[in-house]
Formats: structure tokens, C-alpha cells, sequence
């Protein structure tokens, strides 16, 4: 039997992991069961300016279930989004009107809050669904072995034509993309910082997205994260948008 | 003044309270100039200062209030928005014609020289110059949200002055009898409605909610439910409603049932989808409910796109049941029905187009169209959005109206361009 095992060990070794392992891989690293955090939004726009804004935001389920809630700036404060079923159904509240409205499929690719995340960005879609994937190779990233993934488009609809995600060897947690429009130019450049261990959980304590083709970018910065704190289920429902 | 200092001791009260982490305040200053392009060229001016105070009380409940506080610093004479012989000054001058023939019938010579002198100074624009200091209310304090929410478990109860908003239309709604809609300024705040309300929810996205609105009494009372569910990526609701209010019954506006049905989803290629259908039996006096003979129906239907570089195009049909197809009908009675809310048009058949891109970062250019295409005359709303700062942002917006000015509904309105400076806190 401690042979079997041996001969295992060592024929797993000498077989590269598929793709589809490695997505699987990465995508265990949310399998926290509820995530609390309060972030800062800094967009830095092409001529100078910079927006700042603030938001708590909650997940339950490996962030099946996401809403977020903007406490800064006073224009837009309480205003809510909930994510679900990873993103593939957006909702969107403002206390002002009172008002829960689905967001349609065609505004998913919009930028979120004037943003270089898009709604699609901001949600834990399975690329794996809309892109088609392959593994591009392996190097070095920002100093990490790394496997590069590439995502193609099947629809013209999808926010990018093509993007790259590379995630760390030793982790399986996304360091980066380069995310490209249909017509095959870089459009966005993706930078995961700060990754560290919280608990039993990896997470990225700073995430900048980089619009190349409009020289901005917006880092979202997590100030406070805690794991498997008790979230009600009501909370990720329309319900709970307006209480 | 009185309003002033009762609006300071409001802050005062909640600016100490607010220490407090349940409590949050919150709300805008807005300042409106507007100039009336017409013959005797006007401009109004006006602000509208709004509080929102919100104090969680616990998980079992919560406390809302906003008050509004209206300041007209030149307010505009009601009438005046119109061209002379425009269909409304037609309409009004015939019911005013009328009016006054009834009333000299029952004065005396005395009294109809004194009536044909006050008649004389009115016409003659005194009270419109009046107006800039005391004929019209300059300042106006109005407790817009008021309310109590409870959450039981699969219930919420909302006591007090609430918004209420029902249907997917953007331009129209016709389902929603609780607001007046505007179809030139779609996005407008809705006014709240003093109610009870009641949201039963079963399941993640289904709930049935219950409204009575009162009245001076029992009789004048709005009341019907909303069953709303979702099918695959469609979301629709039914509704029921009976309508009857004091303001109706002061405009003659007769109590009615109506039946609604609304909906929003995706067809082809990601495009928005959405309608609402409303058929409405009004009950004059005298009528049984059963009869069908003043049954009527409006519905509206569009579609909406986002392309990747951020431009949003909107169309939307609306079928007006209670319209006319010949502006000579027109008449004061509906009139009286646009004003009460009943349509959102005096014609028959409207389409509405919507155009809105962002663009360096900070401004937004909507363009908003609304055709009568009955007597083919339309208005044009461009505007301009500057985010001048996180929490101030600037409009530009003007109201162009196109056709006869005496025989269409738009082109009988004055031209309008404003500027609007609002900034949050």
C-alpha cells in the first residue's frame, strides 16, 4: 500500500497539471464559508484627478453571494449591489429611490461607479463558461513561477476578446492579467498585491486594474477583512437590499 | 421664517444626534436657474435643500425621514409656461369663458363691473410682477419620507410617508397609479405617498406586497397588491389595484379598478426588454362596474442596449387608452387627466428615445426625445452632466419643443434652458 502511494506520488509529479485543475485550484482559495471587508476605491483618472471611495462589502459561499454597499462619497451613500450566483445575476439599489433594479446582461461590461473595474470585473464569473481556455505556458511573474492561462471569447458580446490570468505555482492565486478588446489591443492590465495568509485563507490586500488605452487605473485597497464571521442568508437577497 | 428656523432646530436636534453610528444623515442642495425663451422673456430660480435622516433602531426595525424645503427665489406664474393660443391657453380660456358666463348670470350690475375691473388688473400681468415677492409661496417645507419599517420573519411592514414605485417603463409607467410621471424628466424623484405597505417574501425572488393608502375617509382610499416573481432571466408582477383619492376627487377624477401586468428580461444578443399593461375601469356616477363601456388600456413597451464604448440607446412605445388622435379634442378634461397623473399624454401614441454617453471621465451628454405622433409634434431634451466634484455635480439641460403652437401638445410649450448645481453632504 505505502508503495502504491509512492508510485502515485511520483506519477502525478511527472504529469503536468491540466488547466481545468489549475482554475479548480485557484478558485478553492474562496472556499471561505462568509467574508467580511471594508475597502478603499482610488480611481486616478488620466488628468490628475483622483476619486475616492469607500465600501463594505460582504460574501458568503466562496463569493457565490456578494453585496457591496457604499458608505463614501455622500453622493452615491447606501448605495448597494448584490452579486449572485457568481456574478451572473447583478442587482443594484439606490436608497434615494428606493428602487432594486436588475442590471441587464449588456450593462455587466459598463464600468462600476466610473471605475476600470467593469460590473463583469467585479463579480467572480466563471470565465470558464463564456471564454474558451487554454494553458499558455509557464514563466515567471513578478519573480513567481506561474501559469499563464489564456481566455479566448465565443461571443462578440463578452467584455474582452481575449485576456491572460497568471497564478502562482506555489498557491494557485491569480497574480495578474492583461486583458485585450476584440480588436486584439491591450486594453487592461490587472496587479494583485499584498497577498498574504488571513487565517486559514489567502487573500490580496490590494488590487489595481489599469486602463491602458485611457491611462487611468483604480487600486481597491482593503483596510479591515475578516473570514467566517455569522452573515445571515437575507442579507443576499432583494429584501435585504432595502432594509 | 417659520419654516427656516424649524428646518435649523432639525439639524441642530439630528447634527447631535449623529455621534450616534445607527443614525445616518445625509441629503443635497440643489439651485435651479431657468430661462423661458418666449415674447416677454422669464426666468425662475429656485432651491431645493433635502435631508435624509436614517436611525436603525435594531434588526427588527428602522426609522427614515427626509424633509424637503422648497425655496422659490422667482417662482413662475403656473400659467405662464405656455405660448399664447397654444392648445392649453385655448382649453383654459374656454373653461374660464364658461365659468364666467355661468357667474354673470347669477351678479348684479354692481357686481359684474367690480368682477370685469378685477378680471382687468389680473390680465393685465400685475400679479405676475406680485409674484416675485408675495402672490405665490416662496418657501415650502414638505416631509417627503416619513415612515417605520418592522421586519418580521418572512414580512416587512412599512407605516407612513413612503416611495412606492411600480412598473419597468422608463418614459411611462402605466401601472404605477402611487406617482405622476413625467415623461420629459423620467429620472425625477417620485413624491412620497402616506401609506401602509406590507412585503410577504417567499422564496429568494418572489414577495407579494400589500398597499392601502387613506384618504379624508374610508371612502377615498387607495388600495391593491403586487405579486412579483422571476422566470429564468424574466422578472414580472401582477397587480390590482382600486383608486380613489381626495385629490382625484377634487380634479372629478372617478374611483377605478385597475388590473396590471409588467415585466423586464433580455431577448437576442443581451438587449433590454421590458412592458407594462394596464387596463383601468373607472366608475362614474351613476354606473355599474360591470359595465365596460369606459373600460380602458394603456401599455408601453421598449428595449435598451449598452454598447462596449459606454453609449446607451432607450426606445419606448407608449399607447395612451385615454388619449385623443385629433388635437381638437383636446379639452379640459384631459387636461385635468394629465394633471391628475391618470395618462402621461394628451394624445393617443407616443414613442420616446433615449441617447446617454459618457465621455473624459466626467461628463455624461443624455439626449431624451418624446414623440406625439398623433399630431406629430415632439420635444427635445438635451443635457449635459459635469461631475465637477465627488459630491457636486453640474447640468446643463435644455427643453426644445417642436410643432404648431397652436394646434399640438408640445409645440404649445415655451422653450426652456437650465442650469442645475447640486451638491451632496
Amino acid at each position: 500500500m505505502k508503495h502504491l502511494f509512492y508510485v502515485l506520488l511520483i506519477f502525478s509529479c511527472c504529469f503536468p497539471m491540466t488547466v481545468d485543475e489549475i482554475l479548480d485550484k485557484s478558485e478553492a482559495n474562496d472556499n471561505f464559508i462568509t467574508s467580511y471587508s471594508i475597502n478603499i476605491e482610488e480611481v486616478f483618472n488620466s488628468d490628475g484627478t483622483v476619486k475616492v471611495s469607500k465600501m463594505k462589502a460582504y460574501s458568503k459561499n466562496g463569493s457565490e453571494k456578494t453585496l457591496m454597499e457604499y458608505t463614501e462619497p455622500k453622493r452615491i451613500q447606501g448605495m448597494k449591489i448584490l452579486m449572485l450566483n457568481k456574478g451572473d445575476d447583478i442587482w443594484f439599489y439606490s436608497n434615494r429611490t428606493n428602487r432594486v433594479r436588475k442590471i441587464a446582461s449588456h450593462q455587466k461590461n459598463q464600468s462600476a461607479n466610473g471605475s476600470d473595474f467593469t460590473y463583469d470585473d467585479m463579480s467572480i464569473s466563471d470565465n470558464r463558461k463564456d471564454y474558451s481556455y487554454k494553458l499558455a505556458g509557464e514563466e515567471k511573474y513578478n519573480d513567481k513561477e506561474s501559469y499563464k492561462i489564456e481566455f479566448n471569447a465565443k461571443s462578440k458580446d463578452n467584455t474582452y476578446g481575449r485576456f491572460y490570468i497568471w497564478i502562482d505555482k506555489s498557491n494557485f492565486l491569480a497574480l495578474g492579467g492583461e486583458f485585450y478588446d476584440e480588436n486584439g489591443m491591450l486594453w487592461k492590465k490587472l496587479t494583485v498585491r499584498d497577498i498574504k495568509k488571513s487565517g486559514r485563507y489567502w487573500t490580496a490586500g490590494e488590487i489595481e486594474m489599469k486602463n491602458v488605452q485611457k491611462n487611468s487605473r483604480t487600486v481597491i485597497r482593503a483596510v479591515e477583512i475578516k473570514f467566517d464571521t455569522d452573515l445571515p442568508d437575507d442579507m443576499f437577497t432583494e429584501r435585504g437590499l432595502k432594509k | 421664517m417659520k419654516i427656516s428656523k424649524s428646518l435649523i432646530i432639525l439639524l441642530i436636534v439630528f447634527s447631535a444626534r449623529s455621534e450616534d453610528q445607527n443614525i445616518r444623515l445625509g441629503g443635497y442642495l440643489e439651485s435651479k436657474m431657468s430661462y423661458f425663451s418666449a415674447e416677454e422673456e422669464m426666468t425662475t430660480a429656485n432651491a431645493l435643500f433635502r435631508l435624509e435622516g436614517n436611525y436603525d433602531v435594531s434588526e427588527k426595525g428602522k426609522i427614515e425621514a427626509h424633509l424637503l424645503y422648497y425655496y422659490d427665489m422667482q417662482p413662475l406664474n403656473p400659467f405662464s409656461g405656455f405660448r399664447d393660443g397654444s392648445i392649453y391657453d385655448q382649453i383654459i380660456d374656454k373653461y374660464y369663458q364658461e365659468s364666467l358666463d355661468q357667474i354673470y348670470m347669477v351678479l348684479d350690475e354692481r357686481e359684474k363691473i367690480l368682477l370685469y375691473k378685477l378680471l382687468e388688473i389680473y390680465s393685465s400681468g400685475y400679479f405676475d410682477h406680485v409674484s416675485y415677492s408675495t402672490f405665490y409661496p416662496k418657501e415650502k417645507l414638505v416631509m417627503d419620507r416619513a415612515l417605520i419599517k418592522l421586519y418580521f420573519g418572512s414580512c416587512d411592514l412599512v407605516f407612513g410617508k413612503q416611495q412606492i414605485a411600480w412598473g419597468t417603463g422608463y418614459a411611462f409607467n402605466p401601472t404605477d397609479i402611487w406617482n405622476i410621471k413625467d415623461p420629459m424628466n423620467p429620472d425625477g424623484s417620485k413624491i412620497g405617498v402616506l401609506a401602509a405597505n406590507a412585503d410577504f417574501f417567499f422564496g429568494d425572488n418572489s414577495s407579494l406586497n400589500i398597499i392601502a393608502a387613506p384618504g379624508s375617509d374610508f371612502d377615498n382610499m387607495k388600495y391593491g397588491f403586487r405579486i412579483k416573481s422571476t422566470a429564468g432571466r424574466y422578472e414580472y408582477s401582477f397587480s390590482a389595484i382600486r383608486d380613489k383619492s381626495d385629490d382625484g376627487a377634487v380634479l372629478r377624477i372617478p374611483e377605478k379598478v385597475q388590473l396590471g401586468v409588467d415585466f423586464s428580461g433580455e431577448i437576442i444578443n443581451k438587449i433590454g426588454f421590458f412592458g407594462e399593461f394596464a387596463l383601468s375601469n373607472p366608475r362614474y356616477k351613476g354606473m355599474e362596474m360591470s359595465e365596460t363601456d369606459s373600460l380602458y388600456a394603456q401599455f408601453c413597451s421598449g428595449f435598451d442596449y449598452t454598447f462596449k464604448n459606454g453609449l446607451y440607446v432607450l426606445g419606448e412605445y407608449y399607447y395612451n387608452g385615454l388619449g385623443e388622435k385629433d388635437y381638437k379634442d383636446y379639452d379640459l378634461l384631459s387636461f385635468t387627466r394629465l394633471t391628475a397623473g391618470s395618462m402621461s399624454g394628451l394624445a393617443e401614441n407616443y414613442i420616446s428615445a433615449v441617447v446617454s454617453y459618457p465621455f473624459l471621465n466626467d461628463y455624461t451628454f443624455t439626449l431624451i426625445s418624446l414623440i406625439n405622433s398623433d399630431d406629430s409634434s415632439c420635444a427635445l431634451i438635451p443635457e449635459l452632466e459635469y461631475a465637477f466634484h465627488q459630491n457636486i455635480s453640474i447640468k446643463l439641460n435644455s427643453n426644445i419643443f417642436a410643432g404648431s403652437s397652436t394646434r399640438t401638445e408640445f409645440g404649445g410649450l415655451l422653450n426652456k434652458f437650465s442650469l442645475c448645481v447640486t451638491g451632496y453632504f
